[in-house]
């Protein structure tokens, strides 16, 4: 897989996270602290895909257009998201619905620090990876206070089970 | 010289008597009992500044020790502060600690294969003078940070795909503990979209 190939499917998934924070901001049963938590966690994937964006510019790609609002069901089963976006009912099924969109980055930028081939994009896909895992472990922290929940693995990859 | 006293809370309010450096509880319980080879460690990067990879040093082993240098490091930060922490901060150091303990496990493992040098763990470390549990967060929160930066410095230089997969999965929960010592703090945890460590 190519490094163009990488950063698209990279961006891809951080659009449809990003639309599917604003799905649970809009939809979701938030308490003001949760509520702020999505706006930061959704603040930040903006910021990751800007600069997948102008990476996939510089190397000759084009932008996967970001899921319609009518179309992000689909968009999120084609990438394995399985968390329906209408059974939000409780601040706990909107964490799990977090943490599993965290999981699926965490593991797509794990793939990605072994294929690309650029120093600078895999320290970009390794800064982003660790804030991934920050938003994971934080996320998971509001589930749990234990600490094997909080941070279950000495080794980040993605696939820890959802408390 | 290694101190290995019989309690570490009095330890180290007696450092404050007038060491700048704290001595560090011996070698094989910094390695927590990962195992060793026969041949003694050679200790590496010993003046190589918390937080860097000098630029000259190349070769996937060679990477890979600069991690374990600061693997080394830690333990001994999470070792030294314990004392001071209590309740839910302390079951977290706990487990933090343990994770450590498997980074330097796996990457000795890997260096071995390689072929490369041992590193071992230094004398001694200087992590100023805690009395508090604040300060040791604070000084955890540094330590953390100053490891994040040495995997973001390695990865995008080792060569094998599946040893930066491993350095990225230890930076991602390097991150993991930051974010939860912040959060222990009271501060952001999520202070940036791009975790760099320390400057």
């Amino acid at each position: 897989m190519s490094d163009l190939d990488v950063v698209e499917g990279a961006l891809r998934l951080e659009r449809v996270v990003v639309a599917s924070y604003g799905a649970a901001l809009r939809d979701g049963p938030l308490d003001p602290a949760l509520r702020r938590l999505l706006r930061r966690l959704r603040e930040q994937e903006r910021e990751h895909a800007a600069v997948l964006e102008s990476e996939l510019d510089a190397l000759g790609g084009r932008p996967p257009a970001a899921p319609a609002a009518d179309a992000l069901a689909r968009a999120r089963a084609e990438l394995g998201l399985r968390h329906p976006l209408d059974e939000l009912v409780t601040a706990s099924d909107v964490e799990r619905f977090s943490i599993e969109l965290e999981n699926a980055q965490l593991s797509l930028y794990l793939d990605a620090v072994r294929e690309l081939a650029d120093a600078r994009l895999l320290q970009l896909a390794t800064q982003i990876m660790a804030a991934e895992g920050q938003h994971a472990a934080v996320l998971r922290g509001r589930l749990s206070e234990l600490p094997e929940v909080v941070v279950p693995s000495a080794f980040e990859t993605g696939d820890a089970a959802i408390p | 010289m290694v101190v290995a006293p019989s309690s570490r809370r009095s330890f180290l309010r007696g450092a404050a008597a007038g060491l700048a450096t704290l001595p560090v509880v011996p070698a094989a319980t910094l390695l927590g009992g990962c195992g060793g080879d026969d041949a003694e460690p050679v200790e590496d990067f010993s003046t190589t500044p918390p937080g860097r990879i000098p630029a000259d040093v190349n070769g996937d082993a060679e990477l890979l020790g600069g991690a374990l240098a600061a693997e080394h490091r830690q333990i001994a930060a999470y070792l030294s502060g314990l004392p001071l922490l209590e309740a839910q901060a302390l079951a977290d150091a706990e487990r933090f600690l343990a994770h450590e303990r498997a980074h330097a496990a796996r990457l000795r493992g890997l260096i071995a294969g390689l072929g490369g040098p041992d590193v071992g763990p230094r004398p001694s470390y200087d992590f100023g003078l805690p009395g508090t549990a604040a300060d040791v967060l604070r000084t955890l929160h540094r330590v953390e940070q100053e490891t994040i930066a040495v995997y973001m410095q390695i990865v995008p230089r080792l060569s094998d795909p599946l040893l930066r997969a491993t350095a990225a999965s230890i930076a991602a929960v390097e991150a993991e503990h930051d974010a939860v010592v912040l959060q222990r703090l009271g501060r952001q945890p999520l202070a940036t979209a791009f975790v760099t460590g320390a400057p």
